[in-house]
């Protein structure tokens, strides 16, 4: 079979890519150096100039750096913990953490409303205990609550298979050798583990920063986030200004690609030996 | 009281035997392996002597002190694992050092250790490089050494070289070989090869389903040994019941015979006959092995192997030649079980 | 080492038992609420009923709703079938470049969030030449992209476990096309890895919200749109839709792993 009817079987492929995501993303960089007709960087500057947008990127910033180091304060001991049990708890608890991790959106900002709302079980056993005076899933900190949801068993998932990289006999050899459990975690353990925890810490600041439905559905245009903002500058009912959110929208993805690239770049290459 | 004294090591996990009754005594300076085929519970006893398993019952001495309560780090043992366990975040120096480190040694005398096992081991090129820029058999190599550098008063090797392709695996347990004679360290080796256990040991171990069925010198060992298992498993003997022995030889015999292939002597049919059992055989197959040939010939309906030193002087016979095997009753071993 | 890990177990099963509990909370509630007469004033419901399904199942956009979703995602799966799956393969075997850029392809839905993607996509296809906004196709075709890594790395850990090259060459010997090898061997080989990269492509499609709500909206109203819109409405109403929304998920998600197997078992 020849080489051109080989690349015919991906062209079709190549060609929705391209209309769907190349062309999407060159309309929104091409779109924000445009104000009123006319090429201008005036888009960043009001956004930057902006205490309003600034704000949005501070809490959305904020929420994904708490939220994935809840993920990885949780998720780290727990992954540590399921890979010293047997294969087939490991395949059922990854299961379980498979399902919630993709318990998002929506649903999942509804449940929690059932769960957690004003008259939800859990606010009314919070408050009857006397524990919390008012718990409000609709703010902030509720929101940061429901990002762990899914955070924890996403570090889980991620976070997993980079472990095998820690093999019970790397454990026992720094026994055999005196050192203590804090010293082969100190000198062994975290740097064998150090790329994955920081791949897995950009992937969960990715996750938690660019998620927009679980925000909208769960308090809406009220949370100063940027991915609310952007919706809301391109189908909001009140103001719309489809080149501000254009700006925004390559502002969001320089903060979520930066670290990818520094990861990638910088970290990966490192000459090994 | 031997150097490293093991009475009565035993170990279960619920209802299964790992390995029951073990005695085993190590001499000062000297290799002892432990040879079994896998799943007979010698890695576990090796894990075992090194503290990392808690046997069920039994006592460990080694230089007299008793070791049995101490943790693996307070017995004064080094271990290499089947695939090396080299921290991958260090360099080849700094996993030597690393144990020199927990040790609390001085920067100095550190270094002067580990430049001398790096040169012992031929490992000085490579001493600023990461685990996985290594080969193999350099890997295992590094192990060694880190090992070493410790001075144990035993060295525990699980299976070192049976991650190896066979021509580095042939290098480097020469190598291991020299290594011992010329540092005299005492060592437990642990391997599923019985070549490797002749060539290494000075005492050989083996293991069957959790028991040591024969633990004597190599020779001794390849030479007699104990039981059948011994027998089947150590060298490549030929196994004559009883029936067999009659058929071949017309001897009347209670036990069967093991006899090794290059004890018997193979003559054309037409050579004078000497001294010894001797039968009648046709030559069925002829193997090339290098240093020697392999006949299969047939006795009387029995199949025997035969080897003979591969030297230019000797003819091949083709299949089909009549030949007379000679053997020397002095190279029979009866075995009992 | 059983020793070992016996002695540390039980602190592991605390955390592993404490956190999974937590994470099935917000599941029971909303199992426990979809079947409760009422859920107000205490801690426990006071009764349970069937009453909200028959309130939710009776409801005509619910089930148009209901079907859309199925539509939507049972069509991403043919697409990325038609479409994704030939070029995996060919990239695999025949066109390496094309493999590194997937490869790569795979960390975009984290640096390129939907929303991003939906100011561009509302800029392009709103107007002539080609107007997809507001109708389904603008969905089948833009999850296509975004769905793609879910395919991709299933079905490429399959792959990369098959000496694929080694296949090519034995099929070519016999007079086998690329077309029949690709058919006859590699794909039934790679059979795990499609089926469960498929099946969360079908979940994806079924359950998107931001694209079905911003890009079509009211056009063309799927279950997570639909969803959203009753979110005012009592708790047990949207925990029935919720329970409904993840049976349907699963079950469409099984029934077509079993349509797919049996077809390539018979064939």
């Amino acid at each position: 079979m020849s080489r051109r009817l080989v690349a015919l079987w991906a062209a079709p492929f190549l060609l929705v890519v391209l209309l769907f995501q190349a062309l999407p993303v060159g309309s929104v960089l091409v779109g924000s150096i445009v104000t009123g007709g006319e090429w201008s960087l005036g888009n960043y500057a009001s956004l930057l100039g902006s205490r309003f947008y600034r704000g949005a990127f501070s809490t959305s910033i904020y929420i994904s750096v708490v939220t994935s180091a809840v993920g990885m304060a949780v998720g780290l001991p727990l992954a540590l913990a399921l890979h010293r049990r047997s294969a087939p708890v490991q395949r059922r608890f990854l299961t379980l953490f498979n399902v919630a991790s993709n318990f998002v959106g929506v649903p999942l900002a509804l449940a929690f409303t059932i769960l957690a709302g004003v008259n939800g079980v859990v606010t009314l056993l919070l408050v009857r205990s006397g524990l919390v005076q008012d718990f409000n899933i609709y703010s902030l900190q509720g929101l940061m609550l429901v990002y762990a949801y899914f955070q924890v068993p996403f570090t889980v998932l991620v976070l997993f298979p980079s472990l095998g990289a820690l093999t019970q006999d790397l454990s026992e050899q720094a026994r055999l050798m005196g050192a203590s459990r804090l010293t082969f975690w100190l000198k062994i353990g975290l740097p064998v583990l150090a790329p994955s925890l920081i791949g897995t810490f950009i992937l969960l600041f990715a996750n938690a920063m660019g998620t927009y439905a679980t925000a909208y559905a769960l308090i809406g245009g009220g949370a100063n986030l940027v991915t609310i903002r952007i919706g809301e500058l391109v189908a909001g009912d009140v103001f719309t200004d489809p080149n501000l959110a254009n700006a925004l929208a390559v502002l969001l993805v320089l903060v979520l690609l930066a670290p990818i690239l520094v990861d990638q770049l910088l970290l990966r290459r490192v000459p090994r030996g | 009281m031997s150097f490293v004294e093991l009475r009565g090591f035993a170990k279960s996990y619920g209802p299964t035997q790992v390995f029951a009754d073990v005695d085993l005594d190590v001499a000062q300076g000297s290799m002892c392996i432990l040879l079994g085929p896998s799943g007979c519970g010698k890695t576990t006893l090796l894990r075992a002597i090194a503290g990392l398993v808690r046997p069920d019952g039994g006592r460990l001495h080694i230089a007299g002190q008793d070791v049995t309560a101490l943790p693996p780090e307070a017995r004064g043992i080094a271990m290499t694992f089947q695939h090396y366990a080299l921290f991958p975040n260090m360099t080849v120096r700094q996993n030597l050092a690393f144990g020199l480190q927990q040790k609390r040694l001085s920067r100095g005398q550190i270094q002067d250790k580990v430049d001398g096992a790096l040169s012992m081991m031929e490992l000085g090129a490579r001493a600023d490089a990461r685990p996985d820029a290594l080969s193999g058999g350099q890997k295992q190599r590094v192990a060694l050494a880190r090992a070493l550098v410790l001075e144990p008063r035993l060295l525990l090797l699980d299976e070192p070289l049976s991650a190896l392709d066979a021509q580095i695996r042939k290098r480097l347990r020469d190598e291991l070989k020299r290594l011992q004679r010329d540092t005299g360290f005492t060592g437990i080796l642990v391997t599923h090869d019985q070549e490797e256990a002749l060539v290494l040991g000075d005492q050989v171990a083996v293991m069957s389903t959790g028991r040591i069925v024969q633990a004597a010198s190599a020779r001794e060992v390849y030479d007699r040994p104990a039981t059948r298992f011994v027998a089947g498993f150590i060298g490549d003997f030929n196994l004559l019941e009883p029936g067999a022995v009659a058929q071949v030889f017309g001897v009347r015999t209670a036990q069967a015979w093991a006899i090794h292939p290059e004890a018997i002597d193979l003559r054309e049919a037409d050579a004078a006959e000497g001294h010894g059992l001797v039968a009648a055989a046709v030559v069925a197959e002829l193997r090339i092995q290098g240093p020697v040939l392999r006949y299969l010939v047939l006795a009387n309906g029995i199949e025997l192997k035969v080897d003979v030193l591969n030297r230019a002087s000797v003819p091949t016979l083709p299949a089909g030649a009549a030949v007379s095997l000679r053997l020397d009753p002095g190279q029979v071993r009866e075995i009992a079980d | 080492m059983a020793d070992a890990a016996a002695a540390a177990a039980w602190p592991d099963r605390l955390l592993i038992g404490v956190v999974s509990a937590l994470l099935l909370l917000p599941v029971v509630a909303v199992g426990v609420s979809a079947v409760s007469t009422d859920w107000y004033s205490g801690l426990a419901p006071s009764g349970v009923t069937l009453h909200w399904f028959a309130v939710v199942l009776s409801e005509p956009e619910f089930q148009s709703a209901l079907g859309r979703s199925l539509l939507i995602a049972a069509g991403s799966v043919a697409l990325q079938l038609l479409i994704s799956v030939p070029a995996v393969l060919a990239a695999h075997c025949y066109l390496p470049w094309l493999d590194r850029w997937m490869e790569r392809l795979v960390v975009l839905p984290y640096a390129l969030p939907q929303v991003v993607l939906v100011v561009g996509l509302l800029q392009i296809y709103a107007a002539e030449p080609l107007v997809l906004i507001g109708t389904p196709w603008i969905l089948l075709l833009g999850y296509l992209p975004i769905a793609f890594p879910l395919l991709y790395l299933p079905l490429k850990n399959n792959l990369r476990a098959l000496p694929v090259q080694e296949l090519l060459d034995a099929g070519h010997l016999v007079g086998a096309s690329d077309l029949v090898i690709a058919r006859r061997v590699i794909l039934p080989c790679v059979k795990p890895g499609l089926l469960v990269g498929l099946s969360m492509v079908f979940a994806l499609a079924f359950a998107e919200f931001v694209f079905a709500n911003m890009l079509v909206g009211g056009g063309f109203r799927t279950l997570a749109v639909y969803l959203f819109g009753q979110r005012q409405k009592v708790g047990q109403v949207t925990a029935v839709i919720i329970v409904i929304y993840f049976a349907a998920m699963w079950l469409a998600t099984i029934v077509a792993l079993s349509v797919l197997r049996g077809r390539k078992a018979a064939a």
